[in-house]
């Protein structure tokens, strides 16, 4: 139990703050950061996020600074600044908890965030399903305006911005960032070719940033305490904390925080309680329904982002499965996933999910031939090699993991 | 509402296109092509660049929908908590398919996730989502709305 007493920075008030009360916030020294930050050119701002080495936990794990410096750089009479609560991940539900549980939290990061990039309108997408959610930003906001920290004059500054919240429409691929301004622009939300980068030619074709919303609680803190205290934190090259959502399999399941660079064993043994009673552990699905498997063998990975890592994080779902479960189930309800969510756009991925659904489904129901497995080998090289977004790539990868450790007997047999 | 008085809630740029068309949804049941139509008007766009739009999100409906929209989330940790033979009991006390659509009354869907993931079995009717609908809890659930 030793780590859950480590450093904590996104849930670290969680309980203690009234989601509904911007004093309650303040008290935990609540939009200090802003006034520091306020104080000090926004260059300065950005060149400590640089410095700070965050890092995006929306999927991609990419470096929040330098994604900030190429708007910032943009000469444009207007950019724009959007926070992503589109989250729809199965088995993920971190920036709804964030968003309930200290809403202003996210605000705070956001403002600090526009500022540093010279935004002056910034959205909060939200995924539909999000009532309560809902509800609270929009009090946050409300209670923001009030209070003089969203308007005209950011506390008192020549900064001036607003913020409000955009509804989505209920799409997991209006989560993609190009995907997400198409669809504020009213259109079907399919992903853009890049470049050009959102960031360079977003909303409206004006410069916009996108961030996850657990990205931006980061901002509070680098801010107060400093890049350099920061960029110890967690792991080298990818510092800080991550929320993780562990379900399935565990004693505990539920959302922990924890430090970069933690291994699955460690979630699962120091935080979510251990395997089940009764259970025997398989392996570990890191990073949603498109996610790497960790069976034994890779426990003791550390869990980071960029590029040298063999278990890709995501958004930080992780499913702990044990031995009793039911594989060719599964990969259909995920297809199943794919499918329904598939934007349509391109090929691959519209009729690969389609046929890759009707094969799993003769899977399931005992009538699996040789070209079956021939085709579906086919489909998911093409969903991985020629999508258009990385959401090809997610719909083949889990498939291919199942292949991989060879835990489908028809698979197996099938290929002498 | 009626889809002129929802348009004078918005002025027409872009970015009010989709809350429109979502609203126009959710009053009038589904955006029909009448409706569509005024809101091309409005926004100075085709039909089809109207439709386009509002026949690719879930929550937006272009066809007349049932009364009772029962939602069956088939997120991989609902699914494996029992989502499935929820749904089949679902299916067979009412007495149709996940998907038919010839019953003008009730329609079983299933969705993506609702971001409850802990406490799947999920399973939303009307407006209303309920946790831990395990198959024996779905049917006293289901009396109550449809009598
Ligand atoms: C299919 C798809 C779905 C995505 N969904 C989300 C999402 O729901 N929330 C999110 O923050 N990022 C999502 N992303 C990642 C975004 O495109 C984008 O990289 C992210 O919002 C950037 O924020 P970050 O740099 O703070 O991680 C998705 C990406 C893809 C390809
Ligand atoms: S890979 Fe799928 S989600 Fe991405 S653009 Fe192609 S059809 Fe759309
Ligand atoms: S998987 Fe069902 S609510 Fe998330």
């Amino acid at each position: 139990m030793k780590k859950q007493k480590s450093i904590k920075i996104i849930t670290k008030y969680w309980g203690e703050i009234d989601p509904n009360s911007l004093e309650s916030y303040r008290r935990k020294s609540g939009y200090e950061a802003l006034r520091k930050a306020l104080r000090q050119d926004s260059e300065v701002i950005l060149q400590e996020i640089i410095k700070s080495g965050l890092r995006g936990r929306g999927g991609a794990g990419f470096l929040t600074g330098a994604k900030w410096q190429l708007a910032a750089e943009k000469n444009s009479s207007k950019k724009y600044f959007i926070a992503n609560l589109n989250e729809s991940e199965p088995g993920v539900f971190k920036d709804r908890l964030l968003a309930e549980n200290n809403p202003h939290q996210i605000v705070e990061g956001l403002i600090i965030a526009a500022y540093a990039v010279g935004a002056t309108r910034a959205f909060i997408y939200l995924n539909p399903c999000y009532k309560k959610a809902k509800m609270l930003l929009e009090n946050a906001l409300r209670e923001a305006y009030e209070k003089k920290i969203l308007g005209k004059s950011v506390m008192g500054s020549f900064f001036e911005l607003e913020i409000e919240v955009f509804e989505g429409a209920g799409s997991y691929v209006c989560g993609e960032e190009s995907a997400l301004v198409n669809s504020m622009e009213g259109r079907r939300a399919e992903p853009r070719k890049r470049p050009p980068f959102v960031c360079e030619q977003g909303l409206e074709n004006f410069p916009t940033v996108v961030n996850n919303v657990e990205t931006l609680a980061n901002i509070p803190e680098i801010i107060l305490n400093g890049a350099d205290n920061y960029r110890h934190l967690g792991a080298i090259d990818s510092p800080g904390t991550k929320l993780f959502c562990i379900d399935g399999s565990v004693e505990s399941p539920g959302l922990y925080e924890a430090l970069l660079g933690v291994t699955t064993r460690e979630l699962i043994y120091d935080y979510a309680g251990g395997v089940q009673r009764g259970k025997d552990f398989l392996l570990a699905q890191i990073g949603g329904v498109g996610g790497f498997f960790a069976p034994t063998g890779l426990l003791d990975e550390p869990l980071v982002y960029g590029r040298n890592t063999k278990l890709a994080l995501g958004s930080g779902g992780i499913l702990v499965l044990d031995k009793m479960v039911d594989w060719k189930k599964l990969m259909v309800s995920w297809m199943r996933f794919f499918q329904r969510e598939s934007c349509g756009k391109c090929v691959p991925c519209r009729e690969g999910t389609f046929r890759a659904l009707a094969i799993l489904r003769r899977l399931e129901q005992g009538d699996f031939s040789e070209d079956d497995l021939k085709d579906l080998k086919k489909i998911i090289w093409a969903l991985e090699k020629t999508s258009f977004c990385a959401f090809g790539r997610f719909a083949a990868n889990g498939i291919k993991e199942v292949m991989r450790y060879e835990l489908v007997q028809d698979f197996k047999e099938r290929l002498i | 509402m009626t889809t002129q008085n929802i348009l004078l809630h918005y002025s027409p740029q872009r970015r009010n296109l989709l809350p429109v068309i979502k609203e126009v949804s959710r009053e009038e049941g589904f955006v029909s092509e009448t409706a569509a139509d005024l809101i091309a008007k409005y926004f100075n766009l085709t039909r089809a660049e109207v439709l386009s739009a509002a026949t690719f999100y879930s929550e937006v409906k272009t066809k007349k929908q049932p009364e009772l929209i029962i939602k069956v989330c088939d997120g991989a940790n609902c699914n494996l908590k029992g989502s499935e033979e929820t749904l089949r009991q679902i299916e067979l006390f009412l007495g149709q398919k996940e998907g038919d659509e010839h019953n003008a009354l009730v329609k079983i869907e299933r969705v993506s996730c609702f971001g409850q993931c802990l406490s799947g079995p999920n399973v939303q009717i009307g407006e209303t989502i309920y946790d831990k609908i395990f198959p024996d809890r779905v049917i006293d659930l289901l009396r109550g709305y449809l009598e």
